[in-house]
C-alpha cells in the first residue's frame, strides 16, 4: 500500500517539477548554476573512476586471452563496447547516485525541515518547479556530455595501460578500438545516461522534499536517495537495454 | 483584516485545531498565544494555506482563501509576509539576496530599484552592513530581522510571525517587537503573532488570542489579560515567572 503511496506521490511531484515556470529568467540562471555543481563537479569523478576502469578493463581482457588464436586487436574492441555499453551509461549512472543523488536529497531536505520550502510556497512559488526543475534539466542536458567523456577517458587509461605495461602492442589495441564501431551503441548509451539523470535528480529531490522531522530524518532520506536510485537504475537498464538492442 | 470561521484540523486522527473561530484586525498586532504544543503553529499554518482544514473557512479582507483559484491564491500570497520561527532564510543566497528575493520573482522592477528597496528594507531592521553576508554568518536575533526585512520587501498586507522571540534573549527579543509593532503600524498591516513569551504578551498584544489543547478559551487584550477570570487563561499566566514573581495578576 506504501509503495503504491509512494508512486502515486512521486508522479504527482513530477508534474509540481514540470508545470510551467513564472520567471523563466530566474529558471534559466538556475539551470546554468545546476550545470555547475552537479555535472561540471562531477567531471573529476567521473574522469578519476573512467580512467582506471578503462585500464583494468583492458589489462584483464588482455591477461585471460591465452589463446594464440585470439586476435589481440579484440582486447581493444572488448575494452572500446565494454565502456560504452555498459560502464559509462550504467555505472556512472550508479556513482553518481551516490554523488549527486545524496547531494541532491540532503539540499531539499535540509530546505524542508528548516522551512525554507514554507517560505517559498507562502510567497506563491512553486517550490517544487523552482528548486528541482533546474537540477533535472541541468543533469538531462550536461549526462551526455559526461557519458561521452567517460567513454573517451575510459579509452585513454586503456591506451595508457597498453603502453606502460606491453601487454600487447599499442597499435593492436589502437586498431581493435576502430574495428567495427557501431555509432547506435553510442546512442544506446546516451540514451541510458539521460534517463538515469532523470530517475537520480527526480527521486533524490522526492525523497528530499517529503522529508519530516530533523536532521537525522535528512541523512535517512539521503540514504533512501541513493538506494532508491541505485536499485531503478539497475532495473531501467535492463528494461532499456531489451528495449535497444533486441 | 482576516476572519477565521470554525477552523477544526486532524492529523492521522488527532485533533489539533477544534472549531476556532477570531478575527485578526488590520493595523494591529494580533497575537496567539498558549502553551508548546497547544496547537498555535498548526493555526498559523492553516491560516497561510500551509495545511488545508477538515473544516471552516479562512476569510482575507472577505476572501475566502480554500476557494480561490489557483491563480487568485497566488495572487494573495503575494500579499502576505512571514516570519518563520528558524528565520527560514535562503541558505544559498547572501542577505540583499534573500531580501531581494520576491522582488526578483514578482516585479519587473529595474535592478537599480530593487536594490533601493532592499536597502530601505534594510536599512529599517537595521542590517544594512550586513547585506553581504551568509544567513549562516549571522546571529539568530539578526536572522529575524533580516526574515522581517525579506518579509517585508513586497509591501505585504498580511504579517505572520511564528514564535519570533524563540532562542533569543530578552533584549533582543524586545526590539524584535518592536519592530513587529512598528512596522505593523507603519504600513497598517494585518499582524498575526505566534507567542508563548509574556513580556512580549504585554508589551505588543493589542489582540489577544488563548489557545489550550486546540482550543480557542480566552480572546481579549493587553489591558484585560491580567484581570481575566478564565481559569485555563489564569493557570497559563501563572506558569509564568515574570507574572508570578510581580505578582501582575488581578486576584479574583
Amino acid at each position: 500500500m506504501s509503495t503504491f503511496f509512494h508512486i502515486g506521490r512521486y508522479f504527482t511531484f513530477l508534474f509540481r517539477i514540470f508545470a510551467k515556470p513564472e520567471k523563466q529568467r530566474l529558471y534559466l540562471k538556475n539551470i546554468f548554476t545546476e550545470i555547475w555543481y552537479l555535472g561540471i563537479d562531477s567531471i573529476g569523478i567521473v574522469a578519476i573512476i573512467s580512467f582506471f576502469i578503462g585500464a583494468v578493463i583492458t589489462l584483464q581482457t588482455a591477461y585471460n586471452v591465452t589463446s594464440p588464436i585470439f586476435p589481440l586487436y579484440l582486447i581493444g574492441l572488448g575494452a572500446r563496447d565494454s565502456m560504452i555499453l555498459e560502464f559509462s551509461s550504467t555505472i556512472v549512472g550508479l556513482i553518481l547516485a551516490g554523488k549527486i543523488g545524496s547531494s541532491i536529497a540532503g539540499e531539499i531536505g535540509t530546505m524542508r525541515v528548516t522551512e525554507q520550502i514554507d517560505a517559498l510556497e507562502i510567497m506563491g512559488i512553486n517550490p517544487a518547479s523552482f528548486l528541482v526543475m533546474p537540477k533535472v534539466m541541468a543533469m538531462l542536458i550536461f549526462s551526455p556530455v559526461l557519458n561521452i567523456l567517460s567513454v573517451f577517458i575510459g579509452l585513454v587509461g586503456g591506451y595508457i595501460a597498453v603502453m606502460t605495461t606491453s601487454v600487447i602492442p599499442v597499435s593492436e589495441y589502437l586498431y581493435g578500438l576502430s574495428l567495427a564501431f557501431i555509432p547506435y551503441y553510442m546512442f544506446y548509451s546516451i540514451i541510458k545516461s539521460v534517463i538515469f539523470s532523470f530517475i537520480i535528480t527526480s527521486v533524490s529531490a522526492y525523497q528530499g522534499y517529503y522529508t519530516n522531522g530533523g536532521s537525522l530524518e535528512v541523512g535517512k532520506a539521503s540514504t533512501r536517495a541513493v538506494v532508491h536510485s541505485s536499485i531503478l537504475i539497475l532495473i531501467f537498464n535492463l528494461i532499456l537495454t531489451q528495449l535497444l538492442l533486441a | 483584516m482576516i476572519e477565521v470561521q470554525s477552523i477544526s484540523k486532524s492529523f492521522n486522527g488527532v485533533q489539533v485545531l477544534e472549531d476556532i473561530s477570531a478575527r485578526f484586525e488590520q493595523g494591529k498586532v494580533n497575537l496567539i498565544i498558549g502553551q508548546s504544543g497547544s496547537g498555535k503553529t498548526v493555526l498559523l499554518k492553516t491560516i497561510v494555506g500551509l495545511h488545508v482544514p477538515d473544516s471552516g473557512t479562512i476569510l482575507y479582507n472577505n476572501r475566502d482563501f480554500f476557494s480561490l483559484t489557483t491563480t487568485k491564491k497566488k495572487e494573495l500570497r503575494q500579499e502576505i509576509g512571514m516570519l518563520f520561527q528558524g528565520s527560514a532564510l535562503f541558505d544559498w543566497a547572501t542577505v540583499e539576496e534573500n531580501v531581494r528575493f520576491p522582488l526578483d520573482y514578482f516585479t519587473n522592477w529595474s535592478m537599480l530599484k530593487k536594490q533601493k528597496r532592499v536597502l530601505f528594507c534594510l536599512e529599517r531592521v537595521q542590517l544594512l552592513k550586513a547585506k553581504k553576508l551568509m544567513p549562516g554568518e549571522l546571529s539568530g536575533g539578526m536572522q529575524k530581522r533580516v526574515a522581517i526585512a525579506r518579509a517585508i520587501s513586497i509591501n505585504p498586507k498580511y504579517l505572520f510571525c511564528d514564535e519570533p522571540n524563540s532562542g533569543l534573549d530578552p533584549q533582543t527579543s524586545g526590539v524584535i517587537d518592536n519592530l513587529i509593532l512598528e512596522i505593523t503600524k507603519e504600513y497598517g498591516m494585518t499582524t498575526i503573532v505566534n507567542t508563548h513569551d509574556l513580556n512580549s504578551v504585554l508589551a505588543i498584544g493589542e489582540r489577544i488570542n488563548f489557545i489550550k489543547d486546540g482550543k480557542k478559551w480566552w480572546e481579549g487584550d493587553k489591558e484585560s489579560i491580567l484581570s481575566t477570570d478564565n481559569t485555563e487563561l489564569r493557570s497559563y499566566l501563572l506558569a509564568s515567572e515574570v507574572v508570578r514573581k510581580a505578582n501582575l495578576l488581578e486576584d479574583h
